[in-house]
């Protein structure tokens, strides 16, 4: 008897032992796993590094993003009368001969890039400014880090109302289940771009008072220029030739001595740079230009879109030096010593602000395809002084507006190796056209702003075929988004 | 005995052990039972009885339950016996005994816990003749056979075996004849002939009841199975010339459809399970010899190692699996030694591959003039030259980049036993050429396995599956697919120019496809190691208890090397600067499971197999990668890391899951009548958040045998008939990311600075997710099986309705959010529904004629139920000309959804009168129906216009075997889907990019009255032809010959004087014919892409890897 109960304990022991072995490695300590490789979002922003890399982050959305996300040439060169699609065909990309023709609709790809890629800029700039504030870190350093998220805030919010008008007002990252916010008037829009350039003028640093190892930051030249365009869109011109005076006599930017160097990689953050969008072939790290490969002659290594149209071409004076700074044409002989072949071109001409020599193409110095050098011109001080004629002609004030213009004729004139003091004439007064007139052959293609300005001046219905008043000044609120939102956004006029 | 009891139910009061947790108390349950068992001898002892008058069975009834014993007799020797009348306290069960059986023609032995009746030993008549015979009986596998009745024939007295199978049985002559029986073995009659010793070998009766069926963590006799599992026994996948063995299960099973997706080299099958379990993931659990595999990479089993394959199909036999067992189970049973049984075998198969059928394209001169047309119907400048004769040389570039592939297989297995220990070894070697050039497979596969028997109660065992293969993949899948590229390719330009290089591309930017082979694919070497091994120790301490521990290994390693050449092809495909990158990936899966299995009978008729378990697995997954430039020439020795000089990137990470589950699962059976089956399992998993990590997935099962039942008639029409119903809830967290409840921040970079340097950027990759929680599935099942006509035909049916619940859904968010796409949410349902039915019919008509077929079919239907926070549209098929599938409430996820194509328009007349589409539509563009009937052609008149689900799945075979010679054929089919030829976007010339089209575009409408099916062709296209509409829809149906097979078996008298035990030939033909409508290449197209990303990208022809037809010859060697 007692031997077995001896037994019944030996069996219940390995049993048991069984159990508890497995119940023990079993305990709820065995699932606890945290994520690896990366931080998340409760361990971040502790750090002024994390500072640091969180508002470069919100750089990153101002890149043209040719395939597949925001590209403002799409929007400021193809839909003006600057260029053509270009490409493989009127198929090639059909969604932007879409926009070309004014046909998008409110299921366009591009459209809702546009919408999509700017409120991503603008979440991760709300990021900042919510996140920053609490991290214990040098204050110089986290003010400009948070004037620089205003900065791009602004920025951000600007290409929105310029493309669609009403946009929703977001200012602080939204938690899950508020994500459906109403449309803001354009009005509440620019008085909040308003509001962030300001904010970032009062801190940012000056360009001069700038690391060169910090360029491609904003800088408080960048938001002035910034609150400039607001102005100009606002046509608040008094407080616009004021503001564009102020970024003049500055003592931060001068002319570049020559227009036509502007647009190559040597011109880059060149003397009358404000801002840029920096971009450099770094194999691997994906901080290059895809608008090279977009941009560049399809019977080189592009794919030769956004291609400039014969209006751009003859909206040039004779001799003008801009012109083959912006246009290459058939046969010509380039720096690198190839001969351009433009017979496959839409329009019979390449873009040459996009144009690299065969030394500088990324693929031929270990990058990939998508990793062009070129930087995207934001603001520089040519356009603000336009800008500032402009203003100043609209204020009355043409003959400051006249100055302002010959200034800029004149440094063309003396571009490009040209000794013929003929060409490109001062004016006695400049007329808004002619205002209008040296904006366009200043900056074509290289600023992505042609089509805005359009619209803002009132010339498109008169210069664009196919554009209809009343609709074609903004773009349809992407269809997907007034799906999601159960139609609390509402549709732009005439889509 | 209630000591016992009591103190379990201290035990559990006192809150000592693991209360909370239902498992322990199974466990414990069992245990107790356990102890219950043993205990009887102690305690049982003290019996008290008081009867009068009572008859033997009416005490013995009393003493079961009093003492737990057991008692075996035959009614009709009890008729014999006089009732007894006694009255004893605290006796022994020894002297109740002795009362009951005093003066009766009756006495007894105690074997363990049964009391064993029988006849009184007839005093001899003649004591000289008396002879005493005695002997064992083993069963085919030398295993002895306790129980088995042995009886003097014309008598009721015999002897029933031992636990040894031993059994000894007085005669009065020594010249009877003695009847052995047994359940599930057929009975046999032995004249004793004067002999003493008679051993006796039972041989199983071949009834599909007593197939053993894998069911998780253990077995079960088919008649036992109350879930719906269909098997497929080795048989049935050999001489197939397939590399996995999805392929050799396509159309074997009902409910169960395989889809090839691809025909690329050693491409695994996409399996479903009846129908689409979720919208994310749909791949079933896969359990080789009890390890479950991490990924569905069944390619780590050499086919040829196949024992059985068991699908679990419904909840009850899925429900032990927990949460990864709503998508459905494939158990694989590996090949085993056998006792005494040395076998040495050798297989081998030569096979040659082909293409079934490849679309015919236009001509270099008909290709310049349609594209020309296109141009200039859109008032385009000419692009292609229009000099182009009939006689100019056109390159067919789908016979350039097609070849005959070849294939070969051999393995070697060895295997055997002796008492104590048997084995199995194995080696393959598969080397196959993919149809298309440039790809290929090649596989080396090892196998062992091992088990000890040093006691009979004691067995431990290892086993391990090696595997190495090595591929060569050429993309046909997503951007860059060589198969739309040989569609598209310019023919006008040879494939290289006479100097020997590949030519470039004159009008178009199609890149050379043969050249991208030769460059790119040919460069990219994927090799992997895998290995499946497993250490298990198992341990019987009393009967019927059996404990084991099993620790599993799942390894894979793999190495993607990716060199990319200087080459100048062409101005879009040129490089300049050599590249290498090299991604090492390691994942390692463990599973530790730790099983007690305690197999009872309560009385006579209470028949319990009870399973409680404790199974912890880990799974993790390293990979490092690195890339440089700069190599200094293109020789292989070249193609390394550190011959690179510039531009070096690296990176590296780690994942990682765990898996805590307890198992539980109760069989009862009562008489082999009624049938019951309750499961549950509670998984906890490092997937979710802290708030939802555990699971409860319950099941239960019931079966009631029929045919055991005394009213049912005993006829030979319908033999056997059992219904079965059940329902569980089961879980699916496959779709799962490692930490989706969390957000991570991803690092990044944008340039800075002059000079500019890459700074580091980081921002959150997503939106977290705390509450995320399981997917859950309900099911539930009922059906019969059935054998008529003396079980010649043998079969099932089953309907069952699956519901899935808080499906994991990424949801389409505002952009406001800064994310387009919602963390992983718990949103949406959804049901699948269908009937299931077999039938298998096998007989041997003569002593050489067998003849056999089966035949089974599948329905499914699937309907969304809810789609909570998603705007109720889900888009997918995402592909030219647009996305092409819609998943909405009330309807199957994914249909095709788009514009109805209603012929062409023929004359301005027609475009006029009809409602609006676009501003340049003119005749020739096809006309789309105004559904909604407001004038305009819209988004409003997009429409469901079919499912890429075939609402029933169906396979048939046929075989016969006549002497040595066997033919077997296996068909399979779907009918009822829709196909997308997604393709015809560009062969039919609705993107105009000078591509090539297919001849049928020699057909497009080109003036009144040419064509009401094809357009006009135009480079500008303002009708939109090429929006997503029923033009590219097609019927999916198909009937294929899978295989035919035709062997010879030599014959026996021809080996006699070898020492070979078998050899035959045989030949094979694998997809050999096709019945179908569709004009792609293949009708099997399933899933788009694999992986999560892709799960509703269903029935799109974008041009895949089309499977080939193989002829092979093959032969089986055994020694």
């Amino acid at each position: 008897m007692y031997n077995f109960k001896v037994i019944i304990m030996k069996y219940q022991y390995i049993i048991l032992g069984l159990v508890l072995i497995t119940g023990l490695g079993g305990c709820k300590k065995f699932l606890d796993e945290t994520p690896t490789a990366h931080q998340s979002t409760s361990s971040f922003y502790k750090t002024s590094d994390d500072a640091v890399r969180a508002v470069t982050d919100a750089y990153r959305l101002l890149k043209d993003q040719a395939y597949g996300g925001y590209s403002p040439s799409s929007f400021g060169d193809i839909m003006s009368d600057d260029a053509n699609k270009g490409g493989g065909g009127a198929s090639d990309q059909g969604l932007i001969q879409q926009l070309k023709i004014f046909t998008a609709k409110a299921d366009n790809g591009y459209v809702y890039n546009a919408w999509r890629d700017n409120f991503k800029g603008i979440y991760l700039a709300n990021l900042v400014l919510q996140k920053v504030p609490a991290i214990a870190m040098d204050d110089k350093l986290k003010t400009q880090v948070l004037g620089e998220a205003q900065f791009l805030r602004g920025y951000y919010y600007l290409q929105l109302v310029r493309l669609f008008g009403r946009v929703p007002l977001v200012t602080t990252p939204l938690e899950n289940g508020d994500f459906n916010v109403k449309q803001s008037s354009a009005d509440q829009i620019l008085a909040q771009i308003e509001a962030d350039a300001n904010a970032a003028i009062s801190v940012l640093p000056n360009k001069t008072e700038q690391a060169a190892t910090d360029r491609g930051r904003a800088t408080k030249g960048a938001a002035q220029a910034l609150l400039l365009e607001t102005y100009m869109w606002e046509k608040k011109w008094g407080p616009a030739q004021q503001l564009g005076d102020q970024i003049i006599t500055s003592g931060q930017y001068t002319l570049a001595p020559d227009v036509t160097q502007i647009w190559t990689l040597a011109g880059e953050f060149g003397p009358e740079s404000i801002f840029e969008v920096n971009n450099e072939d770094i194999p691997g790290k994906g901080v290059g230009n895809l608008l090279n490969l977009f941009d560049a002659p399809r019977n080189t290594w592009g794919y030769g879109f956004t291609v400039p149209s014969q209006s751009l071409v003859d909206e040039f004076e004779t001799g003008d030096p801009r012109l083959h700074a912006t246009v290459i044409f058939n046969n010509e002989k380039m720096p690198d010593g190839t001969i351009a072949n433009a017979t496959t071109s839409e329009t019979g001409y390449w873009n040459r602000k996009y144009w690299l020599a065969v030394s500088e193409i990324p693929t031929n110095n270990g990058g990939g395809t998508g990793d062009g050098p070129t930087n995207d011109r934001v603001y520089g001080l040519a356009q603000v002084m336009l800008w500032t004629a402009e203003a100043a002609f609209q204020s009355g004030n043409a003959a400051h507006a006249t100055d302002l213009v010959n200034q800029i004729r004149a440094r063309a004139r003396k571009s490009g190796g040209n000794t013929d003091t003929s060409i490109l004439p001062a004016y006695g007064t400049a007329t808004l056209t002619n205002i209008y007139h040296e904006m366009r052959v200043e900056t074509a293609l290289g600023e992505h702003r042609r089509f805005y300005e359009l619209v803002r001046t009132g010339r498109a219905a008169t210069l664009l075929p196919g554009f209809k008043v009343g609709i074609n000044e903004h773009m349809p609120v992407p269809l997907t988004e007034i799906q999601l939102s159960g139609g609390v956004l509402t549709q732009n006029p005439g889509y | 005995m209630y000591k016992i009891i009591n103190a379990f139910l201290c035990m559990r009061n006192s809150r000592v052990f693991f209360k909370s947790l239902l498992i322990m108390k199974l466990i414990i349950i069992l245990l107790t039972a356990s102890i219950l068992q043993v205990s009887a001898a102690t305690y049982a002892q003290q019996i008290s009885i008081n009867v009068k008058q009572a008859s033997l069975q009416q005490v013995f009834k009393k003493l079961r339950k009093q003492s737990g014993y057991n008692f075996l007799y035959d009614s009709d020797m009890l008729s014999n016996a006089r009732p007894v009348s006694f009255s004893l306290n605290n006796a022994s069960l020894d002297d109740v005994l002795k009362a009951c059986f005093a003066d009766q023609p009756l006495t007894y032995v105690i074997n363990q816990n049964t009391v064993i009746v029988r006849s009184r030993p007839i005093p001899p008549v003649n004591i000289m003749q008396e002879v005493t015979v005695q002997g064992k009986v083993v069963d085919e596998k030398g295993l002895a056979v306790p129980g088995v009745s042995v009886k003097i024939k014309g008598t009721n007295t015999g002897a029933v075996t031992d636990q040894a199978g031993a059994y000894s049985v007085k005669l009065p002559t020594g010249n009877e004849t003695l009847v052995f029986s047994f359940i599930g073995y057929a009975t046999q009659e032995i004249p004793v002939a004067g002999r003493i010793q008679i051993d006796v070998t039972l041989k199983e009766t071949q009834s599909a009841l007593n197939e053993v069926v894998v069911v998780g963590y253990g077995t079960q006799k088919r008649a036992d199975v109350n879930g719906a599992i269909s098997s497929v026994g080795a048989s049935k996948l050999k001489d197939q010339p397939v590399t996995n063995l999805q392929g050799a299960l396509e159309g074997k099973t009902s409910g169960v459809q395989i889809i090839q997706n691809s025909g690329s080299p050693g491409a695994t099958a996409q399996v479903r399970i009846r129908g689409l379990t979720s919208l994310s993931n749909s791949d079933p659990l896969y359990v080789v010899d009890g390890i479950p595999l991490a990924s569905n990479d069944i390619n780590i089993i050499d086919p040829n190692n196949i024992e059985s394959i068991d699908i679990l199909k419904d909840a009850s036999a899925q429900a032990i699996y927990g949460s990864r067992g709503a998508n459905g189970v494939v158990l694989v049973k590996t090949k085993k030694g056998k006792k005494d049984n040395s076998v040495i075998s050798f297989d081998t198969y030569q096979g040659m591959s082909t293409v079934r059928k490849t679309l015919d394209m236009l001509s270099a001169s008909d290709y310049a003039m349609l594209n020309n047309e296109a141009y200039k119907n859109a008032g385009q400048t000419l692009q292609l030259p229009t000099d182009l004769t009939a006689a100019s040389p056109t390159t067919d570039w789908q016979k350039a980049l097609f070849r005959t592939a070849y294939m070969q297989n051999y393995n070697l297995a060895l295997s055997g036993g002796s008492q104590n220990v048997t084995y199995r070894v194995s080696g393959g070697y598969l080397k196959q050429q993919g149809t298309i050039v440039g790809s290929d497979y090649n596989r080396l596969n090892v196998s062992n396995n091992l088990v000890f028997t040093p006691k009979s109660n004691l067995e431990f065992g290892e086993s391990f599956a090696l595997n190495k293969s090595l591929t060569h993949n050429v993309q046909t899948d997503s951007n860059g697919n060589l198969i739309n590229d040989a569609f598209a390719e310019d023919p006008t330009i040879p494939v290289k120019t006479p100097d020997g290089n590949y030519s470039a591309t004159k009008y178009s930017d199609i890149v050379n496809p043969l050249a991208k082979v030769h460059y790119l694919y040919a460069n990219r070497p994927y090799n992997q190691w895998g290995l499946l091994g497993n250490a298990y120790l198992q341990y019987k301490p009393i009967k019927g208890l059996t404990l084991k521990t099993s620790y599993s290994i799942d390894l894979k390693f793999t190495d993607n090397k990716q060199f990319t050449p200087t080459y100048d092809v062409a101005p879009n495909f040129r490089n300049p600067n050599p590249q290498l990158y090299q991604q090492k990936d390691q994942t390692n899966h463990w599973t530790w499971d730790n099983t007690a299995t305690y197999d009872f009978t309560l009385g006579k008729d209470h028949h319990f197999d009870v399973l409680a378990g404790i199974s912890e697995e880990r799974f993790t997954y390293n990979n490092v990668y690195g890339q440089n430039q700069g190599q200094p020439g293109n020789d292989p020795f070249l193609q390394y890391l550190d011959a690179g000089i510039s531009n070096p990137v690296t990176g590296g990470s780690q994942q990682q899951w765990d898996l805590l589950s307890y198992i539980g699962r109760i069989n009862y059976n009562y008489q082999n009548k009624y049938y019951l089956t309750a499961t549950l399992r509670r998984d906890g998993s490092s997937k979710f958040g802290a708030n939802n990590q555990f699971g409860n997935f319950p099941s239960v099962a019931l079966g009631w045998n029929l045919t055991n039942e005394s009213f049912f008639p005993k006829n030979n029409t319908l033999s056997y008939l059992k219904l079965r119903g059940s329902w569980g809830k089961l879980g699916n967290q496959a779709v799962l990311g490692y930490y989706d409840y969390a957000a991570n921040i991803n690092t990044g970079y944008y340039a800075i600075g002059v000079p500019a340097t890459a700074v580091p950027t980081a921002g959150p990759n997503g939106l977290p997710n705390p509450d995320i929680r399981w997917e859950q599935t309900k099911q539930w099942n009922a059906g019969f099986d059935y054998h008529l006509f003396n079980d010649h035909i043998t079969g099932s049916f089953d309907y069952y309705e699956k519901t899935a619940a808080d499906m994991l859904l990424v949801l389409n968010i505002p952009s406001v959010s800064g994310f387009t796409q919602s963390p992983r949410e718990n949103a949406g349902s959804m049901k699948n529904s269908g009937f299931e039915f077999s039938a298998d019919y096998s007989t041997p008509i003569t002593k050489d004629l067998n003849f056999n077929a089966g035949f089974h079919f599948a329905t499914v239907k699937n309907k969304v139920l809810s789609l909570e926070q998603t705007g109720e549209k889900i888009y997918s098929g995402n592909i030219k000309p647009g996305q092409t599938e819609l998943t909405e409430v009330g309807q199957p996820l994914a249909s095709f959804y788009g514009y109805v194509a209603d012929g062409i328009f023929q004359t301005q007349e027609d475009v006029t009168n009809h409602a609006t589409q676009a501003t340049g539509t003119a005749p020739g563009d096809i006309r789309f129906k105004d559904l909604n009937g407001d004038g305009v052609v819209d988004q409003n008149d997009q429409t469901f216009l079919g499912s890429p689900i075939p609402k029933l799945t169906y396979g048939f075979n046929v075989g016969a075997s006549y002497k040595g010679f066997d033919l077997n054929l296996a068909f399979s089919g779907v009918y009822g889907n829709k196909l997308l030829a997604a393709y015809k976007y560009y062969t039919d010339g609705f993107f105009i990019s000078n591509y090539n089209m297919e001849k049928e575009a020699l057909g497009r409408w080109t003036g009144p009255g040419t064509s009401n099916t094809l357009p006009r062709l135009t480079a500008s296209d303002p009708n939109n032809n090429s929006r997503v509409s029923s033009f590219y829809l097609q019927s999916g149906s198909y009937l294929r010959l899978q295989n035919l097979t035709f062997g010879y078996t030599l014959p026996q008298k021809l080996l006699e004087r070898s020492k070979i035990k078998s050899l035959r030939f045989y030949f094979s033909a694998q997809n050999l014919l096709t019945f179908t409508k569709y004009t792609g290449y293949d009708p099997e197209i399933g899933q788009q892409y694999s992986g999560a990303g892709g799960s509703l990208d269903l029935g799109i022809d974008n041009g895949n890897y089309p499977q080939s037809r193989t002829l092979s010859l093959g032969a089986n060697l055994s020694f």
